[in-house]
């Protein structure tokens, strides 16, 4: 009788999240998990070219060469607002992947928001965004301005 | 000075005189009389507003003894207060101020509201069967209005006392400041009282109203608490209503335990208001188990006494498959209070059934128990970080056992600090709770959480009380 039950639970993140991919998604473009409540946890995409590489360094301080970038991962916010997040467009980067064999990948949001966190360990252990995508290497939390998702392509149906 | 009018009440309490009605003449403060017309027009009052007129007492005790007769309380006996307009208490605190007027009454010294409550006591207790008392669960509070000398009463005011009536900065910001007027209250009376002089109140005019007091009043019956503990046994029933921008979409949900033990209460007590408080809550898919969560619920005006208290436990859990109340009893205020104090330092103990990606091995699981306790350092978890503020808070797990089920499932039961979040605990929330349980059994696997029972909340309650009369062992139907 146990063993029944137990085996026909879904994992917590199937029965918390649904995968979304932005509209028009390149193969570099990010995935999402959404919780109903709004919150996006940004992840590696499973088409995504680094995933087949070693991956370096994640780079969350894009435009250093312009001086004027923003280090996302020094960013902090405050109250339940989270005032202080970077604004963000879909075309905003957030980090830049750099893999093993010298290969760069920026990362753009995807959509439109304010950046809550980025995965600070991807600083110490970058592998951890191949070898634990939808864990401990995602990439970044967003709360997004509206109803993003709405205009997202659904992919939990496809698994 | 002007003569100062009085009602045939207050002639006989306080002046001291029998009001001769049709009579030629009646004496007044300096001798100058009133005419019969005048006299006979009008039982008005500068002193009682009219308040203390038999017909008006008789009026105001027929409308409370409507009131009464269509209410259904169960209370044989109420406390009375009355509410006096302002300028009747301006007036009765120059009155004692002057020992010009002549007041040779047996009650000339006898506060205002004592003469008041005696007038209608009676009346009040002919129109509505209720005894009164000073003593009781039910209140009955009449309030009289008369605004017709607010402003002459704040000139008169603000020609001796300006310093009073100071409007204060924060009121002068607004679009549109309120009027002097409206400083005018019954406690800024009383504070002025303390400083008036007989020079003072011998300027006052104590002019006649030429209208009747208006009456309002209100009855309400002193609030019930009571205290127990409540179980849960359903994964699909929230503890208290489902608001929006919770998750959606696990089920249909009928109603929350909070508002179907209030709804019952209700029902039973005939309150106008029930409101619910507990220590702490859990998920909407969490069991309660064990001898359940303490709450209070407060009954707002209740119109009838409950029965006894193990009657009504009995009949929430026969109407209620999932919800049981244990220890139900009435607690006071002070006590139901209790329950928000010191949150931080209650303990919780929770069985998780949880998966792990990897093998289970028998020695890691046994080795966990050593490591507790242990402190947490949790960042507010993704499915709660809409509504609340991104922090990382330390958190103890002071004890931890885990039994193996099968290859990759085993139960743990652990012990934690108030506010942890279990959940997050056992399987990371994205590596943002460190340590996880992974981090603990095996970094290389992953661990989730299947069902999470609470199994103890560690709170004396219902308060100074054996919580433990009847043990049940987790959660079965007595």
């Amino acid at each position: 009788m146990v063993e029944c039950a137990i085996s026909s639970h879904r994992s917590s993140l199937d029965r918390n999240f649904t995968r979304f991919s932005p509209q028009d998604a390149t193969d570099e473009d990010a995935s999402f998990l959404a919780h109903p409540s709004g919150v996006i946890v940004v992840i590696l995409s499973t088409r995504h070219p680094a995933l087949a590489k070693t991956i370096n360094q994640v780079d969350f301080n894009v435009n250093k060469k312009k001086h004027r970038g923003v280090d996302r991962s020094q960013q902090t916010v405050i109250g339940k607002g989270k005032k202080g997040g970077l604004q963000l467009l879909p075309v905003t980067r957030l980090c830049l992947i750099k893999c093993a064999d010298g290969s760069e990948y920026p990362l753009r949001a995807g959509v439109k928001g304010t950046l809550i966190e980025v995965n600070d360990r991807l600083l110490t252990e970058p592998t951890l965004m191949q070898t634990s995508r939808e864990n401990k290497g995602f990439i970044a939390l967003i709360m997004p301005k509206g109803n993003e998702t709405k205009d997202m392509v659904n992919e939990s149906d496809s698994l | 000075m002007a003569g100062m009018t009085l009602c045939s009440v207050c002639e006989r309490q306080v002046r001291g005189k029998a009001k001769v009605e049709g009579g030629a003449s009646t004496s007044t403060v300096d001798g100058a009389t009133t005419t019969a017309a005048a006299a006979a027009a009008s039982e008005a009052c500068a002193l009682c507003f009219g308040t203390l007129n038999p017909q008006f007492v008789a009026r105001v005790a027929a409308d409370v003894g409507r009131a009464v007769k269509n209410d259904f309380y169960d209370v044989k006996d109420f406390v009375l207060s009355l509410n006096m307009p302002v300028s009747l208490i301006l007036r009765e605190e120059i009155v004692k101020m002057r020992d010009d007027l002549g007041f040779a009454g047996t009650l000339a010294s006898v506060p205002f509201r004592i003469r008041a409550i005696d007038a209608y006591i009676g009346a009040l207790y002919e129109a509505t069967g209720l005894r009164p008392t000073k003593c009781s669960n039910l209140n009955l509070t009449i309030t009289f209005c008369n605004d017709e000398f607010l402003k002459p009463d704040c000139d008169f005011l603000l020609d001796h006392f300006p310093d009073e009536f100071i409007m204060p900065a924060k009121k002068m910001r607004l679009a549109e400041p309120p009027p002097i007027e409206s400083l005018l209250t019954k406690v800024k009376v009383l504070s002025i009282a303390s400083r008036l002089q007989a020079d003072v109140a011998k300027k006052f005019n104590f002019e006649t109203p030429t209208n009747n007091c208006v009456s309002s009043f209100e009855l309400s019956r002193d609030p019930i608490f009571l205290a127990g503990r409540y179980c849960k046994f359903s994964r699909n029933l929230p503890q208290s209503p489902w608001t929006a921008d919770d998750h959606a979409g696990s089920g249909i949900v009928g109603g929350s335990v909070s508002e179907q033990v209030c709804q019952f209460l209700k029902q039973k007590s005939l309150a106008d208001v029930t409101r619910f408080t507990a220590s702490g809550r859990e998920d909407i898919d969490v069991r309660m188990l064990g001898e359940g969560r303490p709450f209070a619920v407060q009954l707002v005006n209740p119109r009838k006494k409950l029965p006894e208290w193990s009657t009504i436990e009995q009949e929430i859990n026969r109407t209620f498959n999932d919800i049981r109340v244990s220890f139900l009893r009435q607690v006071t205020r002070a006590e139901a209070d209790i329950l928000k104090i010191g949150e931080e330092e209650k303990r919780k103990t929770y069985t998780a059934l949880c998966y792990s990606s990897k093998r289970v091995d028998p020695v890691m699981l046994a080795a966990l128990q050593n490591k507790a306790p242990l402190e947490l350092k949790q960042k507010t978890p993704v499915r709660v970080l809409k509504r609340r503020p991104l922090i990382e808070r330390p958190r103890n797990i002071f004890q931890m056992h885990a039994l193996p089920i099968d290859d990759h499932h085993f139960q743990l039961r652990l012990t934690t600090q108030a506010g942890t979040y279990v959940k997050e605990f056992v399987h990371g929330d994205f590596g943002r709770t460190r340590p996880s349980l992974a981090d603990l059994i095996d970094p290389e696997s992953e661990v989730d959480i299947l069902e999470l029972d609470v199994e103890m909340v560690d709170l004396e309650w219902p308060p100074g009380n054996i919580t433990a009369q009847q043990p049940v062992p987790n959660g079965l139907a007595k």
